[in-house]
């Protein structure tokens, strides 16, 4: 009797709805993500022309090695030579001497050809793989500085948000005043102690790119606390509280993992910024100096030489170009990145 | 890849295959959507002068990317007047799509009135004329929708807009439908209408903005609104499932108060059977997109002759009734974008015989006002 | 004030006991941080609960029954009032010692759809309050959780796949395992059924009694689907504005239900049959705000009884018999 009334028991209860499809392969919400991406032509697009870049900067000098980043073309260089002759007149004795100049330039300002892909600059270096050299700089600065950027900004923010009440009112006054610091006023200070202290070139960007974290951290902290405030409230949260985990578990098992998304998205667009303080930081003659390339400092010479600007257009274009691809090619990530993390976007 | 046509996943070859078909579909209905029509185009007659509205043959199918979803599927009912029909079903049954096709407010271009009639008796300064709704261009629709057919939504808290007064929301209803109202006319008509539905102190009411109000007086505004233009035919989608019990039977005995003030018809859509025990003169069941069974109020509750609708009153529990376990329907509805070519509710039926699995069953007329759609009863048809 | 009698005493078969339970969210402060407007959610709250029997919690929106259930799991920290489980008074217990007792009084939230978190999978869901609590070795975890998805009707390849793939009612299946996933004695089921579709609230409302049976649970049911409460549970209790305006066993308050308010809600529930003429009790006016509650009897604005005693004196909470208690003037 029992084992019958068990078993209509069962049957009442038993799920009853279309089961899942047992073969189909496993959807976590990573994979869809990445489905809803490649959907998008724009996001392939914008990722081609980030990867290409990538291995332009990267592998390229290692396949293109006929110059060096500050490699002169001293095709063109001047050769002086003195002969002294001495003749004998009227029993004095008279020298001649002779300076005799051959003018070899510095093979600067060449058209491209076969030697020189894009030709040369003012001074006589390869313009092509500065190019390389240049975007090896700019993407690693940029990168590093997000990255900074974004640890900062989750720590701060994550702290500011779950915590609340004095802790985050410090932390957000200290973002209010560090959002007010005028940007390229304090850069132009710091460069110029920089350029007194004699520190190499080289490092110098790196230097500068620390004070553009310093002052971008903010923005980060701001949308990381505000997702925390939101998901804080999320039923599973508290269901979190009800199964008794611990607060460590919370945060770094359910909460962080909800908060990547929005962060990732925040992060590719910043990199398109970056790229962008960058080149106007090496513009302006703040960052990377001559002779080490990037593309802002390739950019740099049309601000003196008007007959660059207008006749010699080899020099200065290509990085121009190089630092369009690369800004709109984050953006396209971006915005693919926003589109396919959006559960409600619409085709 | 082990994804298969059947699953749930579609490749993104199919995804497209499919975009490509409906698009060319989606074009061709949203072209005459757009159209500019004569009136002769959408004159029609109806079959019987009684009526207010005759649905007929209505096929509304949305065009998503997995492919077509056939939400109503060859609905056919009239709606009387003055009378109120009563339209049940599970969530997904199709019975909100149908009245959103009759308000032509189906969200384009997906969603798309793709064939099927729906005819409605409108009032004109001469007389009746009856509109075909399903081939009017939308231009036009603004001559019956919120005039002639006005519609109560589910949601009160979010139906009203925030940023104006009651009053202002209530006069322009007054404003768009009667051009050479002024404003003292309107507001008239305006707390003529809120004391209609039963709010205390109109006057308070007409100057406060929505979040002042509870759930239950946005509900009665609404109510006012829909009023304000004496319409014909009344959509009310269930109007009670956001509300508190107790406002519930406020709101029903206002209801029903109205049938008998106003002079028009009212459509009730819910998926509880009590409120339509309690309001509806005739019912409308439906499953799965379709029509099966429809007939009186009493007819439906004392001789319901589909399983569907037998399970549906076993599966409420009432008050006094006293079991171990609560009834449930096995099963759920089909997917909608497959839809088989037999009985839909086969897999689920307690009482399937084998000419089930062979066509669709036809609408069997069982009695001069009940119809049902259900192979059992074939022999009454053929008797018949 | 309320008055603080203490109506139940200490009952030692009781599994859960509530006294006089009071819970505040301010309003109002001033920049001292003194309280000066503060709305009552829940006030003056009392009952207890047998082991393995089902207290029915009924009422419309603003009337605490949430707050309730969530204040007893100390999830709100009660402002005022006792709280007893198992012998233990846990009113003021901290987070730490709150984690001993999590294990064995669990909640099931209304929401099935933001109650689970979308990144983990069931399995992963399942085990982990397993492996925190230390239930099983650890060598045994995914058998037990095999076995806890087959009680609650899951399929065993539901283990890998994510929340966002399933139905309302499959997700609140997941929701019922991981509360039954560390063995609780008391299980708080917030209005569980309330989003759900018709056919399916049946199939988890007989879930929910089987795995009573089975594992010996207590529940408190919150809802306010008279039936569905009628159906699952042993007590009922009435709540309107954030007090208990009657309690008592489920045959009492059907038979004879005294406060005018439990007349009110039973008259309102539309009945599936066109010729029975209900004689309706309609409430005139809207439910008023919890923050500005009426004085004296806090129902007296829409009882169709009201006399002049009612708005001013706030009636007492008396027993009338067998357990079955209510808070009303006109009975004295």
């Amino acid at each position: 009797m029992e084992e019958i009334t068990t078993k209509e028991q069962t049957q009442e209860v038993i799920d009853t709805e279309a089961p899942l499809d047992k073969n189909v392969r496993l959807m976590s919400p990573t994979r869809m993500v990445v489905r809803r991406f490649f959907r998008s032509k724009l996001s392939i697009i914008g990722l081609i022309m980030v990867i290409s870049l990538f291995i332009f900067s990267f592998l390229g000098p290692l396949f293109y090695t006929e110059w060096g980043e500050i490699e002169l073309d001293e095709s063109g260089k001047t050769e002086y030579s003195i002969t002294e002759t001495t003749y004998e007149v009227n029993g004095k004795e008279y020298t001649v001497r002779q300076t005799t100049e051959k003018y070899l330039k510095d093979n600067f300002l060449a058209p491209p050809s076969a030697e020189h892909i894009l030709g040369t600059d003012n001074e006589g270096y390869d313009i092509f793989v500065r190019l390389m050299y240049g975007g090896r700089i700019s993407l690693i600065v940029s990168f590093l500085a997000v990255f900074l950027i974004t640890i900062l900004g989750v720590l701060l923010g994550g702290i500011a948000g779950f915590f609340g009440g004095v802790i985050d009112n410090i932390i957000m006054r200290v973002c209010d005043v560090l959002i007010c610091l005028p940007g390229i006023p304090i850069l132009l200070i710091i460069s110029t102690i920089l350029d007194a202290s004699e520190i190499d070139a080289k490092y110098r960007i790196y230097l500068l790119m620390i004070y553009l974290t310093f002052i971008s951290w903010p923005g980060t902290a701001r949308l990381v606390r505000g997702q925390i405030l939101s998901l804080r409230e999320q039923e599973y949260m508290v269901a979190a509280e009800a199964m008794g985990y611990s607060t460590g578990r919370k945060i770094f098992k359910h909460l962080v993992p909800n908060v990547m998304p929005q962060l990732i998205v925040q992060m590719s667009l910043s990199l398109g910024s970056m790229i962008l303080y960058e080149a106007t930081l090496s513009y302006l003659n703040l960052g990377v100096k001559a002779p080490y390339a990037a593309w802002g400092t390739m950019i740099n010479i049309i601000s003196t030489n008007q007959d660059i600007l207008q006749n010699h257009l080899n020099v200065w274009v290509p990085a121009g170009i190089c630092i369009v691809i690369a800004v709109l090619g984050f953006n396209f990530v971006g915005d693919g990145l926003r589109d396919a993390l959006d559960p409600k976007a619409r085709r | 890849m082990s994804k298969k046509n059947n699953g749930n996943y579609l490749s993104g070859k199919e995804i497209r295959a499919i975009a490509k078909e409906n698009k060319k579909i989606m074009k061709r209905l949203e072209a005459e959507k757009y159209r500019k029509a004569e009136e002769s185009e959408y004159l029609s007659e109806m079959k019987n002068t009684e009526n207010i509205l005759e649905i007929e043959d209505l096929h509304t199918y949305f065009f998503t990317e997995q492919g077509v979803v056939k939400a109503v599927n060859g609905v056919s009912f009239d709606i009387p007047k003055n009378a109120t029909v009563g339209v049940v079903g599970e969530s997904g049954c199709g019975k909100s799509v149908t009245s959103m096709s009759v308000m032509r407010l189906l969200q384009g271009p997906t969603g798309q009135i793709y064939s099927g009639a729906i005819r409605f008796n409108a009032k004109d300064e001469n007389g009746e004329k009856v509109f075909d709704i399903a081939k009017m261009p939308i231009h036009d629709i603004h001559k019956i929708r919120g005039n002639q057919i006005a519609m109560i939504f589910q949601e009160p808290m979010t139906s009203l807009n925030p940023v104006f007064t009651i009053g202002q929301q209530l006069d322009e209803v007054t404003f768009i439908h009667n051009p050479k109202s002024t404003k003292e006319m309107a507001k008239d008509k305006s707390i003529e209408m809120l004391n209609l539905v039963g709010i205390a102190m109109p006057e308070r009411v007409y100057n406060a903005f929505p979040h002042e109000l509870s759930g239950g007086m946005r509900q009665r505004v609404m109510i006012a609104m829909a009023l304000a233009s004496d319409p014909r035919l009344i959509i009310a989608d269930e109007p009670t499932t956001a509300l508190d019990v107790t406002i519930q039977a406020q709101i029903l005995d206002l209801l029903r108060d109205l049938k008998s003030k106003i002079d028009g018809s009212i459509m009730l859509i819910t998926h509880d059977l009590g409120i339509i025990a309690e309001m509806a003169d005739y019912v409308v069941v439906m499953y799965a997109g379709r029509v099966i069974e429809k007939g009186t109020v009493s007819e439906i509750f004392h001789n319901p002759m589909h399983p569907y609708t037998i399970g549906l009153q076993k599966s409420k529990p009432t008050l006094d009734s006293d079991s171990d376990t609560l009834f449930n329907i096995p099963g759920n509805v089909p997917n909608p974008i497959n839809m088989p070519n037999y009985c839909y509710f086969k897999e689920r039926c307690a009482q399937c015989t084998g000419k089930c699995s062979g066509d669709y069953p036809e609408m069997i007329q069982v009695s001069p006002t009940h119809f049902v759609a259900c192979h059992l009863y074939d022999e009454e048809q053929n008797n018949g | 004030m309320a008055d603080e009698k203490i109506i139940n005493t200490f009952d030692s078969e009781a599994i859960l006991e509530v006294q006089n339970l009071r819970k505040c969210f301010p309003i109002k402060k001033t920049m001292t941080g003194k309280v000066t407007q503060e709305l009552i959610a829940v006030d003056n709250v009392s009952f207890s609960l047998k082991a393995g029997e089902t207290l029915g919690i009924v009422g419309e929106s603003g009337c605490g029954k949430t707050t309730l259930g969530r204040s007893i799991l100390k999830l709100h920290q009660p402002t005022s009032g006792r709280i007893i489980f198992e012998g233990n008074d846990i009113t003021d217990y901290k987070s730490a010692q709150m984690r001993e007792i999590r294990k064995k009084m669990q909640i099931i939230f209304q929401d099935p759809y933001s109650s689970l978190p979308p990144r983990s999978t069931v399995g992963g869901i399942l085990s982990e309050p397993v492996e925190v609590h230390k239930i099983v070795p650890k060598n045994e975890v995914k058998d037990y959780v095999l076995d806890l998805m087959e009680k609650c009707g899951l399929r065993d390849y539901y283990y890998e796949r994510y929340p966002h793939e399933f139905s309302g009612g499959q997700r609140q299946r997941i929701c019922i395992a991981r509360a039954l996933s560390v063995n609780p004695k008391l299980v708080v089921c917030d209005e569980p059924v309330s989003a759900l579709d018709v056919s399916i609230q049946a199939q988890i409302i007989n879930l929910l009694k089987k795995l009573q049976q089975d594992m010996n649970l207590t529940y408190l049911f919150i809802s306010h689907d008279l039936s569905v409460v009628k159906f699952i549970s042993d007590k009922i209790g009435v709540m309107y504005l954030g007090s208990m305006v009657e309690f008592g066993t489920k045959e009492d308050i059907f038979s004879n239900p005294l406060h005018p308010y439990t007349q009110a809600l039973f008259s309102a529930i539309p009945y599936p049959d066109p010729d029975v003429k209900m004689n309706r009790i309609i409430l005139k006016g809207d439910i008023p705000s919890p923050a500005n509650p009426p004085k004296g009897c806090r129902f007296h604005t829409r009882c169709p009884h009201a006399k002049d005693i009612c708005k001013e004196v706030t009636p007492e909470y008396k027993d009338y018999g067998n357990g079955h208690c209510a808070a009303c003037h006109l009975l004295d």
